[in-house]
């Protein structure tokens, strides 16, 4: 019995859509309660080849919502614990495992606040989004979300971006891959502004012990995560519905309700409106 | 003037632009996003957008835990 057997009872997903998927490559940018799940899932679905980063390490406050990770793996690697949960699936997914944050220096210009980094880490970074066919940016800092989210740019990889808190999630998919995109609906730099917003607004996720965290239930950040899963699959059998592809979709998770908005170019972006202007 | 701000009206006086808006209630730039009939208006653009009658604002928090 295969791994994809129930998957392939449902109408248009059948060995066709798993053979499509064999030969589709993800990567996942963050192995917390939404992309741990997400790469799971993935996995599951048959995706062929998975790349994982994350440099953090698994901690007991995880575990209610970090349903992959088990308290037998307390203080170990994230994306390699989450290597061995999926190498256990049997799926036969190609798994690529960075155990550090991913950075990117951004262009001269575009990095308001940006720290110096060396360039062996952008090269790092490179490497995990080159030749993706979709890049999930499910990281806890809006500053990863910026710096990945203009490599994918750069790169032309398919970006699909969610975060969670409390009991929103925002999910946005900016289809870099084509051409027209970034015209229409500009790029993750126009959506979040300079990331100096950042250090400002305190919007980085802080540990459960420092002042200021914020809480989410397991139930939220396993909703969340499973929902980008499915736009996940959707993005990569060209699927995803037309009314969400350049928009914004804010999900509330006590009423169940969504709506959306759509993203619009920020004609002074550094990254996506210099060649257009 | 009036303009819907998140789902309740409000009257404008004078003219207003988003940023003027926002500066009066007292919301901070770092972390909100603001739609104005259901299109995100790119933050630079805030000072330069002039609200005008019968605008649907929605003005939010953007999330970013992962």
């Amino acid at each position: 019995m295969e791994l994809t057997a129930r998957q392939e009872l449902l109408p248009d997903w059948g060995p066709k859509i798993t053979a499509l998927l064999k030969n589709k490559r993800v990567g996942v940018a963050g192995l917390g309660g939404l992309g741990g799940v997400a790469a799971y899932l993935l996995a599951g679905a048959g995706v062929g080849q998975l790349r994982l980063a994350d440099g953090d390490t698994v901690s007991m406050s995880n575990l209610h919502r970090q349903i992959m990770y088990r308290g037998s793996a307390l203080g170990q690697s994230k994306a390699l614990s989450l290597k061995e949960s999926i190498e256990a699936l049997q799926a036969g997914t190609e798994l690529i495992c960075v155990p550090e944050v991913l950075t990117f220096k951004l262009p001269a210009g575009a990095a308001d606040a940006a720290p110096e980094q060396l360039s062996h880490e952008s090269e790092t970074a490179r490497a995990f989004v080159c030749g993706l066919d979709l890049l999930l940016l499910l990281t806890d800092s809006v500053k990863s979300r910026v710096e990945l989210g203009a490599l994918a740019l750069e790169l032309k990889v398919n970006v699909l971006q969610l975060c969670v808190t409390g009991f929103v999630s925002q999910e946005a998919a900016f289809l870099y891959a084509q051409p027209e995109f970034t015209q229409q609906h500009g790029c993750s730099r126009c959506f979040w502004g300079p990331y100096i917003d950042e250090e400002s607004s305190g919007q980085a996720e802080l540990k459960v012990s420092e002042p200021g965290a914020q809480g989410i239930l397991g139930p939220t950040a396993v909703q969340a995560a499973a929902a980008a899963a499915l736009s996940a699959l959707l993005l990569l059998t060209d699927r995803y519905p037309a009314e969400r592809k350049g928009s914004l979709w804010i999900f509330d998770h006590l009423k169940q309700q969504g709506r959306l908005m759509k993203l619009r170019p920020d004609p002074h972006c550094p990254l996506c409106q210099q060649r257009v202007q | 003037m009036q303009i819907m701000f998140n789902q309740e009206p409000v009257e404008l006086t004078a003219p207003l632009s988003l940023q003027d808006f926002l500066s009066q209630h007292g919301i901070q730039a770092a972390g909100t996003a603001c739609a104005v009939n259901e299109e995100i208006v790119p933050k630079s653009q805030w000072s330069d957008f002039m609200l005008a009658e019968g605008m649907k604002l929605d003005v939010f928090s953007l999330v970013a835990g992962g």
